[in-house]
């Protein structure tokens, strides 16, 4: 399949990796300490402070470089869970078929029943909240269902394909016609799947930190800033201006890079 | 009857003319095969008969003439009007040509809702006639079906019904027995024979079958790669060809008249 | 083993097949009888014709011959290592994602007994057999010709050397000079490896051509056998004769 470069693949890979940069910067380096308390309260943006500080006297720009790449790094990882569980399911499920089908969608079926923040939340206070790994634990296994039926459908659709039939009569075996026979073609359709996985992500990590559920001080992701933003709407505007373009920007990139994907898959220009 | 010169189409994101320059008439009450395999432009010829062309997507030029009335060039608008009422189009696959929603019958009558005043009434008395007139046993019965419950043969004949149901004078038929099998195939041949003779409709026959061709038509035209090879009486082609690619298609065909040797 | 089955590759012995549909946790599941009673053999070197309309279970047969189904009744007794197939729908036979040489050296991968310079040999011998020109070796199906594409899969199926082939409609939706090429290659590489054929279709012009020995399927039984040229001069069926009327 030749890959053809398109409008939306182009916007979305400056964007993505554009921000993927700047996160990786906000790692290493920040121009000022993003815990550090001492810049004055409440200064609009200015030369020194790009993004102004905040109500603790905190400089904005370098809470959104670390907190960027804090999300970046839930939502990652959550799709990376969701994907990597939710193809094995999807593998075992659509290849097989069977009891096994049965048993495990139904389970799958009831997953997706409950809303998934609420499912989230459940989790959460199960495993003890205010922890980061605990909430990408909790985000992961509530993305495992739709990433499972994705993959299941692909997965069923090409267990009857002849290419498969003859890789089968050739004496190859499950694993070898699942991993190197079917998981190139799944790739396909998990692509764009796994860029939506991710936008869904990066807002289900917002909603909860927003919630009080999410990362705790001193981590600080976009979602978590997002709701202290809340409390100084009036006094400093710009703390929720910056941080809500910063994920807007980001939701908007990765949403562009999977429309592009598909297009290309697809041929169109 | 139906005059096609020297018609032109180009789609836009292709170098090569899908139909280069190709002219052809049908007459009156004639049976016209049109022949050539995938990619010679067949069916994007049939495509700009039936009105069908995506404008918008190709370059074109040529007149298309159906009893003098200009098809290519015509209006949108225009070309509703005639579609389904001066020429009727049969497609290869009858299960994706029909609504698996919609009974049967009612598809028949679908034409005779778009283009004429007839009743509820008169257009069923009128569906259950063609019906049986492309000899589908019990049209009642058939009339109350969906698409699925019917099979392939029944399904054809159903659209060859729905086709001339309205009396067109021109009926196009796209690969109409290619996926079916070969008794069934025979049959739909039959029917379409005695169409012809007793309606007197005029039909463009295209197949990239000779020898369903040749069962059927008295002229045949050759198509390669947009362009018309060949084009005169079947019989001569068949046994005279003159252009190479005639030659090698109909060598091609398997027959039982001549068992090759051993390569 | 007798005397007599040392001409064989392949026995069929009264053989019922079917399948198993619907059912909730694998309970209450229906089984429908697809073919019943079929009875043949495959004679070295031969090409088996086997000729019949769609539904009739030429598919259900190859399936249960292949191994892919498991016979509710009778015996299938095979005299060669196992089969290949060649399929109709040459579309799905090939894996998009990967070239027409990934494609033909996958089975000698799978076998495991060879080394990368003896796998790349053999691929390239049997590609050059099959007629693909050397510019198509790295290309991906989407980039091949349908008649390209049957001759990867001939390629692929021969490359492990086996005897007997079923071919499944290899030629139907070809058009009709590609599918002369193709028959002309099957018969040639029939001559050149020692093969024996099963080939399935519904063209009986084409069988004519190609084949030794017919059988005539209709309605998963076997109506009639024998010689192409006895079946089609002097066919004893009803069924058989309107075949052939209807396909002159």
């Amino acid at each position: 399949m030749k890959k053809r470069m398109n409008g939306y693949l182009l916007a979305g890979l400056i964007i993505t990796c554009t921000i993927l940069v700047v996160a990786l910067i906000g790692t290493f380096w920040t121009p000022y300490s993003p815990t550090a308390m001492q810049y004055g309260k409440f200064q609009a943006p200015t030369l020194a402070h790009l993004f102004g500080t905040d109500h603790f006297g905190r400089d904005i720009f370098s809470r959104v470089l670390k907190g960027t790449g804090t999300t970046l790094f839930i939502a990652l990882l959550t799709v990376g869970i969701g994907a990597v569980v939710g193809t094995f399911i999807g593998a075992v499920t659509g290849y097989f078929g069977g009891v096994v089908d049965d048993v495990l969608m139904r389970f799958n079926d009831a997953l997706t029943a409950f809303p998934s923040i609420l499912l989230a939340l459940l989790i959460i206070s199960l495993l003890g909240p205010g922890k980061k790994y605990n909430v990408i634990l909790a985000l992961g296994i509530v993305f495992i269902p739709s990433f499972a039926r994705v993959t299941r459908t692909a997965f069923a659709s090409l267990r009857d394909t002849n290419y498969v039939t003859s890789a089968r009569l050739m004496g190859a075996g499950n694993a070898r016609i699942l991993l190197v026979h079917l998981l190139p073609n799944v790739l396909r359709v998990l692509l764009p799947a796994f860029t939506i996985g991710f936008n869904n992500a990066v807002l289900a990590e917002a909603s909860m930190s927003f919630l009080g559920i999410g990362v705790t001080p001193p981590d600080a992701s976009l979602g978590y800033m997002l709701s202290e933003a809340q409390g100084m709407l009036k006094a400093g505007p710009w703390y929720a201006i910056f941080t809500g373009l910063t994920i807007v920007l980001l939701v908007f990139g990765v949403g562009l890079l999977g429309e592009g994907m598909q297009a290309a898959e697809k041929g169109v220009e | 009857m139906l005059e096609v010169r020297d018609l032109h189409i180009r789609f836009l994101n292709r170098d090569r003319e899908a139909v280069a320059g190709i002219s052809f008439t049908i007459k009156d009450g004639e049976i016209m095969g049109l022949v050539g395999e995938s990619g010679s432009g067949k069916t994007v010829t049939a495509m700009s008969i039936a009105g069908l062309l995506p404008r918008k997507q190709c370059e074109f030029s040529g007149d298309i003439l159906l009893n003098g009335q200009d098809l290519l060039h015509a209006e949108r608008k225009l070309l509703r009007s005639m579609h389904g009422k001066d020429i009727g189009v049969v497609f290869q696959e009858p299960m994706s040509a029909m609504d698996p929603l919609m009974k049967v019958g009612e598809q028949v009558g679908e034409v005779l809702r778009i283009h004429t005043d007839l009743s509820k009434e008169e257009r069923r008395e009128k569906v259950l006639q063609v019906m049986r007139e492309v000899e589908l046993r019990d049209p009642e019965a058939v009339y109350e079906k969906y698409p699925h419950e019917l099979s392939g043969g029944m399904l054809q004949r159903a659209m060859i019904g729905a086709a001339i149901v309205i009396e067109p004078s021109l009926l196009l038929l796209d690969e109409p027995t290619t996926a079916l099998d070969v008794t069934i195939q025979a049959q739909i041949l039959e029917l379409l024979k005695r169409l012809n003779r007793e309606r007197g409709i005029s039909m463009l026959f295209i197949s990239h079958n000779l020898n369903v061709v040749r069962k059927l038509c008295r002229r045949v035209a050759v198509m390669q790669r947009g362009k018309l090879v060949e084009l005169g009486e079947t019989e001569e082609v068949f046994f005279h060809p003159l252009h190479p690619y005639s030659k090698k298609l109909i060598d091609a065909i398997p027959t039982r008249d001549k068992k090759q040797t051993e390569p | 083993m007798t005397e007599e089955n040392n001409n064989l590759v392949l026995e069929v012995k009264h053989v019922s097949a079917g399948y198993k549909r619907g059912g909730f946790f694998g309970y209450g599941q229906k089984y429908k009888e697809v073919i019943h009673d079929v009875d043949f053999v495959v004679h070295y070197g031969e090409i088996l014709g086997l000729v019949g309309e769609s539904g009739t279970g030429k598919s259900t047969l190859a399936k249960t011959i292949l191994g892919l189904m498991e016979p509710t009744k009778g015996e299938i007794v095979h005299y060669t290592k196992r089969p290949q197939m060649i399929f109709q729908d040459f579309h799905s036979s090939l894996n998009p994602a990967y070239s027409a040489w990934w494609s033909v050296e996958e089975p000698l991968r799978i076998f495991g007994k060879y080394d990368a310079e003896e796998r790349e040999r053999r691929v390239r011998e049997m590609l050059t057999r099959v007629g693909l020109q050397e510019e198509f070796f790295a290309s991906k199906p989407d980039e091949l010709s349908g008649g390209q594409k049957q001759r990867v899969n001939i390629a692929a199926a021969l490359i492990r050397r086996p005897r007997f082939i079923i071919a499944d409609e290899p030629v139907s939706a070809l058009d009709v000079t590609i599918q002369a090429q193709i028959l002309k290659l099957l018969k040639q590489l029939r001559n050149e490896l020692d093969l024996s054929y099963l080939f399935i279709s519904h063209d009986l012009n084409v069988v004519y051509q190609l084949c030794d020995r017919v059988l005539v399927m209709k309605d998963g039984r076997i109506v009639e056998q024998g010689t192409v040229e006895e079946v089609y001069n002097n066919p004893k069926e009803e069924y058989t004769r309107n075949l052939l009327e209807a396909s002159k």
